[in-house]
């Protein structure tokens, strides 16, 4: 072949300029530090970096934002449960004071002060919040737990209770006033009277007068065998009448109820609560409650309850969950669910959830509130016996012996002492039963504040094992895309060095001509 | 006897001969580095010999130069040509696949899909975490928007290549045509020239550049024959009828005459996500110009591909059924005759599913070999999938479709490339999955406000931007939606009021809905508000949209494995495109190495030539010296 001047300068050139490339190349390399310039020099790299690249990012997400978000909601979460441990712990103590055998008036009447305090505090942790978000209620994070001020709505709220919150109650009728002037003549031993009457307990107090009250049996399938509708009983204040209320079904034998709408109360006939302890299903009650006060739970983290909106323009169904035949949530129509415990979770690793939400339904119950509200009922009608005795010892002192009205306020004071010796073994029999009670609530308590002890460990290990997949990640992507820096080097050394060594043969080359020998 | 002075003579001739040598290897001198010059040699011969009835027989007479000639070689030329011709085209291919693939790569300091991506994921996380939260929900709703800016900015860029591609045409047609004159005006020099015998090798080079530079824009076929004196004549003239074909026999310039190209701006697209004006090659003189023919090749061929590159997917079918559909006016004014026509197109699974649907609303179909317009079209497929295209056409000569049933239909055809359009197509595809995806869930939440919340993703009108379109709640699954789409537009009382079909909906339009852009408690998250504001069940099933491919599966990838995917092909069209273009590149030098090594001038070579002639030229002389001497001894000295 001829090989001509041009040929070989475009050879040199040609090879001068893969050297020059391969030089850039490396240099580029070496000053991105990665193996690749663009997707094109190796699409498998470059993919399998977007990949790596978003496994990191999630696991960022996971990291630094949910479940540090995570721990503090558990951490807010059990600085309330353990404010609420606290006052569970001094009712306990109070209790155990009010089930002894000796105590004096005054002891009681302490109590009954102690317990009212603790009756306020007991719901109020309840609306601890983080980052304005309450803590214990559900999805509806924008909702204190409780009233925090006086407020008037009509809620009609379907509660259910099971045969389990059918109880005994031991009624003390034949209360009187003391008449300073001449006596009672019709309040002696006789007339105080203790009976055990049936009574279910609903949820809350004060509700309406004209509920549209009615008690649904239902079977183990929830679907309902019966309705019962009780008889609106409203107490007077006047004690005969109340009395006749609370003992009005005693020792009737037909299945009767009634319903207190001033305590929430349902008394049973013996055959009704027969009936009730052994059915299987729940026992829902549709009752109203319009009148509400501070420091009452709201119904709506609770019951599957409806209430006006505010301009009254329409109803709001709050855990109806309503949903259709496919599953999904509808709002209306559908086969209603009934109320569910609306569960928070949060994503912290892959494919893996946790639930950090608490439920108020598990911690602040109503039967807390409700019992000690027997208990300081209880209390206080004894109170209210040893104050009447006080007044009547202090009447009969006064009285000259041949004073008419001696007998009659002596009787009296039998009645009142006689009233108050079976309440205060009431009260005492109530206390000592409550300490059980109120032993289970503390039991219950500790279990969420360990579980969120618990669920923080856990948060700790995934916290650590998630840190782990995050520099496993990171390395993966390293290696993928990143340079060895001590081979690239050598290798543009290398580069270098080819191209000195073209461009010294080019020089060379280029020099040399016939002309030189001619 | 031969004459006295016949030596004279001979030592004359060569003088003229080591002369012409000295002065070609002058001009090859000269012309070392000038580009497409080719070495020429003069070429001489023994002269004719002279009978002198002498008994030694014949006398040589000296030398004769006949002519200077090129030394070149036409099968070099043409294997050149032809590489040349790949070579460009491999090389507009890596020119656009570069700028494409920067656009779609992802760099730390450059944001690309997978990071906008699994930000507004991640954002949605936020809103998981805390659902009755507005700035958690505005941030997600912001970041979505960037998904959609992406979106917008790359359907933007591609457009904006598709136009340079476009353009570049457009030169490269005007270069064709500028090449085309210059040959013809050659040839008629060249003849001009060499009719009175003599090479015209400097033009000859010239024409020759011009070829070579031509071969790399298209493909080139070059006959070059022989003139004969007259008709029926075997005695050639001398001159040749130089003729240049271009892409696979299509005949540039014959001789003196040559034709030009045209560039036709189309009032139309064929793509629906195409940009405006794209050009289509006429001849000047109304013939046809195929640029999506197989023949054709070169740097045209290159950018015809990445600019409308459709991956062998387009619309076609048979036609099955015309009908008069009374009449439209046309774009110029004139009241036509329209007609509603069937076509049958099967079962593809671009044609009759919606989302893939790339047909532009209206523009161009051709129906047998005639050209209809289309104002509008209507798709309805059937349970088995087989898709039924109704189309309103018009003919501005009168056809009556109807004369051409059982004929192909088609808009557009087959290019076996993944060029601009199937880059755009891909991400409308993308777009509509996941609108509709997201769509389907989102309306089934209500808004804080208790009422049912909207469609998360709307269309831009780009037109009258505060308008937007918003789609009815879309079921994938459910035939009766998903069995037909329309490219028309939804109209009330005349007047437009939105679009039923996500086929409206483009990576150019895609938007978040307005109301929730203004808004972000628009935006539902659960099925039920009055569960409470952090009810999550309508964010859980958001979220799982991510990677679920049964909710978006993008082919047969979930949603964010859609940069994976294009990148993907980007990547391996453009390495490709690198690796040829390099090959060609070779493949073009050794030829050309080839081409030199026959017609280059070396430097050592011509030294060497014009000591050899210099020295024939002193020898002459010395030559004329002796004859001097012959002379003066003859006539000065004999017999006097």
């Amino acid at each position: 072949m001829r090989i001509t001047n041009s040929i070989v300068t475009n050879n040199t050139k040609a090879n001068i300029n893969i050297n020059k490339l391969n030089q850039d190349r490396q240099n580029t390399l070496v000053a991105s530090g990665q193996k690749i310039v663009r997707p094109s020099d190796d699409p498998v790299v470059a993919i399998r970096a977007l990949r790596l690249n978003n496994n990191l990012s999630e696991l960022n997400q996971y990291y630094k934002k949910n479940i540090p978000d995570a721990e503090a909601w558990f951490k807010t979460t059990e600085t309330a449960l353990t404010q609420t441990d606290t006052v569970i712990t001094a009712i306990r103590s109070q209790l155990t004071q009010g089930a002894s055998d000796d105590n004096t008036p005054s002891d009681r009447a302490n109590i009954l002060e102690e317990l009212k305090q603790l009756r306020n505090q007991i719901y109020s942790t309840g609306n601890a919040d983080y980052a304005d978000r309450t803590v214990f209620t559900g999805y509806r994070t924008g909702e204190t737990l409780t009233y925090t001020e006086q407020e008037t709505r009509r809620f009609n709220i379907f509660e259910n209770l099971s045969k389990n919150d059918v109880e005994t109650f031991t009624y003390i009728s034949g209360k009187q006033e003391v008449n300073k002037a001449d006596g009672v003549a019709s309040y002696d031993e006789q007339s105080i009277k203790s009976d055990d009457i049936y009574r279910m307990r609903l949820a809350y107090d004060n509700l309406c007068e004209d509920s549209a009250i009615s008690i649904d049996i239902k079977d183990e399938k929830g679907n309902v065998i019966e309705t019962i509708t009780p008889d609106i009983k409203k107490l007077t204040g006047n004690f005969a009448t109340d009395d006749a209320i609370y003992t009005g079904l005693v020792g009737t034998t037909g299945e009767a109820s009634y319903f207190i709408p001033e305590t929430g109360e349902l008394i049973l006939s013996k055959a009704l609560r027969d009936k009730l302890i052994v059915n299987k299903g729940d026992i829902t009650v549709n009752y109203d409650k319009e009148k509400w006060v501070k420091g009452d739970l709201k119904p709506e983290h609770y019951f599957m309850c409806s209430a006006p909106n505010e301009d009254k323009t329409k109803t709001i169904e709050y855990n109806y969950n309503r949903i259709d035949d496919d599953g999904n949530i509808v709002t209306t129509g559908g086969t209603i669910q009934g109320f569910k415990e609306q569960t928070i979770s949060y994503e912290i690793a892959f494919n893996q959830s946790i639930d950090i939400n608490t439920h108020a339904s598990d911690v602040y119950k109503h039967d807390l509130g409700r019992d000690i509200d027997d208990l300081v009922d209880i209390t206080e009608k004894t109170v209210a016996a040893d104050e009447k005795i006080v007044a009547l010892k202090a009447v009969i002192a006064d009285l000259a012996d041949t004073d008419p009205n001696k007998p009659i306020f002596e009787k009296n004071l039998e009645a009142a002492t006689k009233e108050r010796e079976l309440l205060k073994d009431c009260m005492q029999k109530m206390f000592s039963g409550n300490l059980t009670s109120f032993a289970d609530y503390a039991e219950k308590l500790n279990k969420q504040i360990a579980n969120c002890g618990a669920m923080r460990a856990r948060l700790e290990l995934t916290k650590n094992r998630v840190s782990e997949q995050q520099l496993n990640f990171k390395e993966l992507a390293d290696d993928n895309i990143n340079i060895d820096l001590s081979e690239a080097a050598i290798d543009l050394t290398s580069a270098s060095n080819a191209l000195e060594a073209a461009q010294l043969a080019a020089g060379k080359i280029s020099k040399q001509t016939l002309l030189n020998y001619i | 006897m031969a004459s006295t002075f016949f030596g004279l003579n001979i030592a004359y001739t060569g003088l003229l001969a080591a002369n012409a040598n000295v002065n070609t290897t002058g001009n090859n001198i000269a012309n070392v580095e000038t580009e497409g010059y080719t070495r020429q040699k003069a070429t001489q011969t023994a002269a004719d010999a002279l009978r002198i009835a002498t008994t030694y027989g014949m006398a040589g007479s000296g030398v004769t130069t006949v002519s200077i000639d090129q030394i070149r070689n036409k099968y070099y030329d043409y294997k050149y040509w032809n590489s040349q011709a790949d070579l460009g085209k491999y090389e507009e291919r890596q020119h656009y696949m570069y700028q494409i693939e920067d656009y779609f790569t992802e760099t730390d300091t450059c944001e690309g899909f997978a990071t906008i991506y699994t930000d507004a994921f991640n954002a949605l996380e936020e809103v998981y975490k805390s659902d009755g939260d507005a700035t958690s929900k505005a941030t997600f709703l912001t970041q979505a928007g960037n998904l959609c800016e992406y979106f917008g900015a790359m359907s933007t860029n591609l457009e904006k290549l598709q136009l340079d591609a476009n353009e570049e045409i457009k030169t490269k047609v005007a270069r064709i045509n500028s090449i085309a004159e210059q040959i013809a005006t050659l040839n008629k020099q060249i003849n001009t020239i060499e009719v009175n015998g003599p090479k015209a090798n400097d033009l000859r080079d010239k024409r020759s550049l011009l070829v070579d530079e031509l071969s790399k824009i298209v493909n080139v076929e070059i006959i070059e024959n022989p003139i004969y004196t007259g008709p029926g004549s075997k005695v050639e003239s001398g001159i040749y009828k130089y003729e240049v074909m271009i892409a696979g026999g299509q005949q540039l310039v014959n001789g003196y005459e040559y034709e030009t190209l045209e560039c036709i701006a189309r009032d139309y697209q064929i793509n629906q996500s195409d940009a405006d004006g794209l050009y289509d090659i006429m001849w000047s003189n109304g013939l046809d110009f195929n640029i999506y023919g197989n023949n054709l090749e070169g740097e045209l061929k290159g950018l015809i591909e990445v600019r409308d590159g459709n991956n062998e997917e387009f619309f076609h079918g048979k036609l099955t059924d015309s009908a008069d559909a009374g009449t439209v006016t046309n774009k110029k004014g004139e009241e036509v005759d329209a007609y509603k026509i069937t076509i049958d197109a099967g079962n593809i699974d671009y044609l009759n599913d919606e989302f893939k649907c790339k047909l532009a609303d209206k523009g161009k179909i051709v129906l047998g070999s005639t050209e209809f317009d289309y104002t509008n079209f209507e798709c309805n497929v059937d349970a088995s999938g087989n898709a039924t295209y109704t189309f309103t056409v018009y003919n501005n000569s009168g056809k009556n479709p109807g004369d051409l049933i059982g004929k192909e239909a088609a808009v557009g055809t087959s290019i076996n490339y993944q060029g601009i359009p199937y880059y755009m197509e891909q991400m409308n595809e993308w777009v509509r999955e996941f609108a509709v995806a997201m769509n389907k869930i989102e309306t089934s939440a209500q808004d804080v406000y208790g009422d049912p919340a909207e469609v998360m993703f709307a269309a831009r009108d780009i037109v009258d931007n505060d308008h937007q379109y918003k789609f009815g709640e879309y079921d994938k699954d459910e035939d009766s939606k998903r069995a037909s789409f329309t490219s028309r537009e939804k109209e009330v009382d005349g007047k437009i009021v939105g679009v039923d079909s996500y086929y409206r909906l483009t990576a150019a339009n895609f938007q978040v809905n307005k109301v929730m852009q203004r808004d972000a408690g628009k935006f539902g998250t659960t099925a039920d508000i009055e569960q409470g504001r952090d009810a999550q069940d309508i964010t859980k099933k958001l979220m799982t949209v991510q990677y679920d491919k049964n909710q978006v599966n993008f082919r047969g990838c979930s949603a964010g494995e859609f940069l994976q995917c294009i990148l993907g092909d980007i990547a391996l069209n453009t390495s490709s495109a690198s690796v040829f273009t390099k090959n060609y590149e070779n493949v073009v030098k050794t030829i050309n190495t080839q081409r030199i090594s026959v017609s280059g001038v070396d430097n050592d070579e011509e030294a060497l030539n014009l000591v050899k002639f210099q020295d024939a030229y002193n020898l002459a002389a010395k030559m004329m010296q002796v004859m001097t001497e012959i002379y003066d001894r003859l006539i000065k000295e004999t017999g006097v």
